[in-house]
């Protein structure tokens, strides 16, 4: 008697790592090997999942078996600490003043372009490779990390040129302090106590009350050693900013961009909000391909 | 049992440093507690393997996970009666179809007989493949002067950065010799020689890892790295002054004179607990064994861990093993071996083959000679030299044991394992008893050269005052290894490449090395089926293009 194809059926035995995976609810993809299962299962731990879109990324990206690669290398060239660049919803974004326009939406972004539209003149790696490293307005070097340069820039995961903002105490440490990092973001420093001023040079630096910060080394200068709950809060330029792709793209359907991505805009009389129309040909494919996995009597 | 556990001395050591069931393993004794001690060794090697599974970084992934089955519900298996009664049913002939080279080639499919499923899990390889090969420049800095580590990149004679020839990382390996005392008292604090290792890990993380080198060893980093970028050393002692501190750093496990047993079980009879390794000596033509390759078990020449820490003790050979082949040839020209994680066995190759041995120690065999020894004898034998294989000599000696009677005349001889010959080495090839005329304890020194494999049983007769005789009669085994299985290479191996060595990458998986630096994985299958003949369900181990049940 002979069996061929489909007569011959895989047959999954549970062992130790499927053990793992019950306890960091991670289920062994059909066939996948244990060299394959137990990398997945360490990357629970190192690209959390959650309920914010780098969390779904993450946490789609591994459930599905697929891979999260670094793209692109993005190194800053010049000494400006105001100017920033960052992948924010479907758009790259480049600001000539950072911290004033990103965090406190003073003037808004300086050029922005689109990842998604193919028209957008960043639709593949390359051409956002064009853009920071072809335009001299932009102090920063992109450096491929890959080997195919025609990916959809829209993989990109949201990232910035700027940190977090981070906390660092400033007593005990004498009149001149070197921060834990350098290049901070000019205009994102709070300095506390707050009744001391700032001044525009170290020389300057005359009387008690007086500090300076030198943004480009992050050297504070003062005239009196600090009290003893004094610190300094900023956000500081990354030396090099690793830019994640995930095969996995999630958009906001809360964000207006996307919105206007995917239905046609209805202008609404009174200068009152546009409104969602039909379905563009870009949202009646996504609408389409989520028909496909929730039949249309879902929930009915 | 047919091999004798590391576990028994351990067992044993709870008796008197003086008694035969302590120091000799031919001991009625050791005997009876090695059959237990080889259960106690199976429970220990399992807890070590479970215990390894508790985490997901030691987890052992060569567990199995994914087999294939067949619904055989058309097919009628053959029932076989006895006197009317169902017995069993016949085993059916299975083959299995696979594409070679693009061909499809045929293979029998064994039944696992007794119907285990830890014999069908734990089953040796029927045959190999290769599915992927790379060409890597694996790092190999030998004895380089550690005061060169603090060189950084783009300084002069830098050997930064250290890139491992597995581009997704794998561990690396390094040796401290020299710079000793490893552990010395300074500031009032016990420091030891140590190094830190900084650069990016396998998952692509700037990261760092301390090594501590507890006396002169090969110690794997435990973290797997894919670069480093610099090494900081810390407490190996007076590096201005000596310059004999050096270090050695390699990214491959391969061609090295001796491995750390995975398993280490070993107790020294002093109760200490000691490292065992494994290594292979390649003799040529020239050397007294002849050309011929063995497998040597290898201790430190003392169990005492302070004389370790000073670093003045050196590694001794214990015992040697013959390597045969399949047919019981020799094998000439072994490269490297590779002993397989969580399996008390070992790989090994010559320039084109690839062979599988049993790593346990064997027990003797003829034990039902030593029932021609006297209990309460007075006299007994000493195999000065335990480690003798052939062509070299055994160097004996007889000794008054216990002085209570006066000794007239004494008989030496052995018989050989082969031919069943005896020879007489007090009396000139003669069956006589010769007069002693020694009132020395020693009352006997001889040697006699190994010419054959196997059990020689070595018997020492005196004749005391009155004509009463008594006989002392011990086993020496002249020991080989048969290969369990054996795999051609040249069909993996292309051009003039030769196999250079093998080692278990961080994924677990065999890595055959070529001499122009092409590693092949090496793909295990094993060609077996577990039948379940209620539910009417073939279970394989390998996927096949097609299947025949007859």
């Amino acid at each position: 008697m002979e069996f061929t194809g489909s007569d011959i059926q895989p047959h999954q035995v549970f062992n130790e790592l499927d053990k793992f995976g019950l306890l960091l609810g991670l289920e062994r993809l059909p066939q996948e090997s244990n060299i394959i299962y137990k990398k997945r299962l360490l990357d629970v731990f190192t690209h959390r999942a959650n309920s914010t879109t780098q969390g779904l990324v993450y946490g789609i990206t591994r459930e599905l078996g697929l891979e999260i690669e670094q793209k692109l290398l993005i190194k800053p060239t010049g000494d400006d600490t105001k100017v920033g660049l960052s992948i924010k919803g479907t758009k790259l974004c480049v600001y000539s003043d950072y911290y004033n326009k990103e965090f406190l939406d003073i003037g808004g972004v300086d050029q922005e372009y689109d990842l998604w539209n193919l028209d957008g003149n960043a639709y593949t790696l390359q051409e956002v490779m064009n853009i920071i490293n072809g335009n001299a307005s932009i102090p920063f070097l992109a450096t491929h990390l890959g080997s195919d340069l025609s990916e959809r820039s829209s993989t990109l995961l949201e990232c910035s040129t700027s940190s977090d903002a981070l906390t660092e105490s400033l007593s005990g440490k004498g009149t001149v302090i070197s921060l834990d990092n350098d290049a901070v973001v000019e205009g994102s420093e709070y300095f506390f106590p707050s009744r001391f001023e700032k001044v525009n040079t170290a020389s300057e630096v005359t009387e008690a009350h007086h500090y300076h910060l030198d943004y480009l080394s992050g050297t504070i200068t003062t005239f009196v050693i600090l009290p003893r709950d004094a610190y300094i809060r900023y956000n500081y330029r990354i030396k090099e900013l690793y830019v994640e792709s995930s095969p996995v793209i999630i958009g906001n359907l809360q964000s207006e961009d996307l919105r206007e991505k995917m239905f046609v805009q209805v202008e609404q009389p009174n200068d009152e909000p546009a409104v969602d129309g039909r379905p563009t040909h870009f949202g009646a494919d996504i609408i389409n391909e989520l028909l496909s996995v929730h039949p249309l009597t879902f929930n009915k | 049992m047919d091999r004798i556990s590391p576990v028994t001395q351990e067992v044993v050591n709870t008796f008197p440093d003086w008694t035969r069931i302590r120091t000799s393993d031919q001991s009625v004794g050791f005997q009876l507690l090695n059959s237990v001690s080889n259960h106690v060794e199976n429970l220990e090697l399992n807890l070590q393997r479970l215990r390894d599974n508790l985490y997901l970084n030691t987890v052992n992934l060569k567990e199995l996970s994914l087999i294939h089955k067949i619904d055989v519900s058309a097919f009628d298996f053959t029932k076989e009666f006895q006197n009317g009664i169902f017995l069993r049913y016949t085993t059916p002939t299975a083959k299995g179809f696979y594409l070679l080279g693009g061909v499809e080639t045929e293979t029998p499919i064994k039944n696992i007989d007794d119907g285990s499923i830890a014999t069908f899990v734990n089953a040796d390889p029927d045959r190999i493949s290769s599915s992927s090969s790379f060409q890597g420049t694996p790092i190999s800095i030998s004895n380089n002067v550690v005061t060169t580590l603090t060189l950084k990149l783009g300084e002069s004679n830098s050997i930064y950065p250290l890139n491992h020839h597995h581009t997704e990382g794998g561990k690396f390996y390094f040796i401290l010799d020299g710079g000793y005392p490893y552990l010395k008292l300074k500031d009032q604090e016990l420091k030891r020689s140590r190094i830190r290792i900084v650069g990016k890990n396998d998952k692509d993380e700037e990261d760092s890892e301390t090594l501590i080198f507890p006396w002169k060893s090969r110690i794997p980093s435990s973290k797997n790295w894919k670069t480093i970028e610099y090494i900081e050393y810390y407490d190996i002692e007076d590096i201005a002054n000596d310059s004999s501190a050096k270090i050695s750093i390699y990214s491959e496990d391969i061609q090295q004179s001796d491995y750390l047993s995975l398993s280490n079980l070993r107790y020294s009879e002093n109760r200490n607990k000691i490292d065992e390794f494994w290594g292979i000596i390649d003799y040529s033509s020239g050397d007294t064994p002849g050309d011929s390759s063995y497998l040597e078990r290898v201790e430190y020449v003392t169990d005492d861990v302070h004389a370790l820490l000073r670093g003045t003790a050196d590694k001794f050979t214990k015992q040697r093993w013959r390597l045969k082949k399949v047919s019981g040839a020799d094998i000439l020209d072994v490269s490297d071996m590779a002993l397989i994680p969580y399996q008390n066995k070992f790989w090994v190759i010559d320039e084109t083959n690839l062979y599988l041995f049993p790593l346990s120690i064997e027990n003797y065999e003829k034990f039902d000679k030593l029932q021609e020894r006297d209990d309460e004898t007075e006299i007994s034998i000493n195999v000065v030299t335990e480690d003798v294989v052939t062509g070299e000599e055994v160097s004996l000696e007889i000794w008054h044991e216990r002085e209570i009677s006066a000794i007239e005349k004494i008989k030496v001889w052995y018989t050989l394992p082969v031919s069943g010959t005896d020879v007489y080495l007090t009396s000139a090839g003669v069956n006589e008893f010769v007069n002693i005329s020694t009132n020395k304890r020693i009352l006997f020194k001889g040697t006699f050269p190994l010419a054959e494999e196997g059990t020689y049983v070595i018997r020492a007769s005196v004749q005391y005052e009155g004509e009463r005789t008594e006989t002392d009669c011990r086993l020496f085994l002249n020991r080989t290894k048969k290969a369990i299985k054996e795999f051609d290479l040249t069909s993996i191996l292309s051009g003039s490449q030769t196999a250079e060595g093998i080692y278990f990458d961080s994924n677990h998986n065999l890595q055959l090395k070529a001499s122009d630096n092409t590693y092949y994985k090496i793909d295990q299958h094993k060609d077996i089926m577990l039948i379940d003949f209620n539910n009417k369900t073939v279970y394989l181990h390998e996927k096949y293009t097609k299947v025949t049940i007859e």
